[in-house]
């Protein structure tokens, strides 16, 4: 996959329209999804994965394959423009960003699974992951909702797996605490 | 732990189910959008490189006839222009009467074509190296130059120091191509700077 990206953005790169749709075919989704979960609004994703792909059109040289995958270089367009956005926006507003509390046993007992099966439930699920700090979010995003490996993710991220890992033990815990510490989950499941 | 496990499995689950149920991907105008523009600006870059090249292919016909037209005010190493007359072929000696100087006697100044400021002129032409490769059938024909001595002897015509930094009229026995095969000297005159 990443050698045939490579060469799909070569021959983008040449003016070669059937690669620039092979390469939007394969990532728009993924972009899009990514921006979706991070922002919480469909027009700021559609709009960021609209400046993902000009930026590809306008400068394909700029990706370096020394660097890292053209997922990674995509994601990594969309990540900052994302950033760039949030911070004109202010949309970004972090809930349990200071001290979070540690699993307690009433938590590690709710069964989420059972719970959180309704439309309803998904959305208090929604809005609870958008309310955790960027960087825990994103590593929820990349590895729970895009089914990242962790190295895919770290590459998008800019860490190491282990780092990855470490955040995303810590996103659910600050998940499982909202949900319950809220009490979302019983008025989710009603 | 193992309830801990199982949460953790619930809560991923439960993440699974809220990626499947989000909207899976960008409306489709924005991908027709993108192909337009994809369209457009490739469409731009190429009528800008076309325009690059034809710049590039001006600019360097120019510079070549630029240079073309200055070659021989740079061949010319002495102040003043070539000057370069036709002589009507009944004034001329036909190439066919060329007697041929060896070229191993420098014209002297003070034998042949002695330091004075008159006219001279000489009946006879003198072989230049090119001689040797006249072919029978050549057009030749004979024109006048004022030149700088030095390009006399550059073109291999027998010239001594005295008088290498004068300006001299010459005839010149030069081939359909322009390849000079003889010369004769018509006058010369002293260098003033």
């Amino acid at each position: 996959m990443g050698s045939d990206d490579l060469e799909l953005l070569r021959q983008l790169a040449k003016g070669n329209e059937a690669a620039f749709e092979s390469l939007y075919e394969r990532y728009q989704r993924p972009i899009y999804r990514f921006v979706l979960h991070m922002s919480g609004n469909a027009a700021s994703a559609e709009e960021i994965t609209q400046e993902v792909f000009m930026t590809v059109i306008r400068k394909p040289k700029s990706y370096n394959a020394a660097k890292g995958t053209v997922a990674g270089y995509l994601f990594g367009i969309a990540r900052n423009l994302m950033r760039r956005k949030m911070q004109q926006t202010c949309h970004d507003v972090p809930l349990l960003e200071n001290g979070v509390e540690e699993d307690s046993p009433e938590a590690a007992n709710i069964d989420l699974l059972e719970e959180l099966s309704h439309a309803e439930s998904l959305e208090c699920l929604r809005k609870a992951v958008l309310a955790l700090p960027e960087a825990y979010r994103e590593v929820v995003v990349l590895c729970e909702l895009e089914e990242m490996t962790y190295p895919e993710a770290a590459a998008v991220v800019k860490c190491s797996p282990g780092t990855i890992a470490s955040r995303l033990h810590r996103a659910k815990s600050m998940l499982r605490t909202k949900l319950k510490g809220q009490g979302h989950l019983k008025r989710c499941v009603g | 732990m193992p309830d801990r496990n199982q949460t953790d499995e619930g809560l991923s689950a439960a993440l699974r189910e809220l990626a499947g149920s989000s909207r899976q991907g960008a409306s489709p105008q924005l991908g027709l959008m993108l192909k337009d523009s994809f369209r457009r600006h490739y469409a731009r870059r190429r009528r800008m490189f076309r325009l690059r090249i034809a710049a590039l292919t001006v600019c360097m016909i120019t510079l070549g006839l630029a240079f073309w037209l200055r070659l021989p005010s740079l061949k010319s190493k002495a102040d003043g222009p070539v000057v370069v007359h036709m002589i009507p072929p009944e004034q001329v000696q036909p190439p066919a009467q060329i007697s041929i100087l060896g070229k191993g006697h420098p014209v002297a100044s003070g034998k042949v074509f002695p330091h004075s400021n008159s006219s001279i002129a000489t009946n006879e032409f003198v072989a230049l190296p090119s001689f040797a490769m006249v072919s029978a059938g050549d057009e030749l024909r004979v024109v006048r130059l004022e030149i700088p001595a030095e390009d006399l002897r550059l073109m291999g015509a027998p010239v001594t120091e005295e008088i290498a930094n004068r300006r001299v009229t010459a005839d010149f026995v030069v081939g359909h191509d322009g390849t000079p095969y003889a010369m004769r000297l018509v006058n010369f005159k002293e260098n003033h700077p």
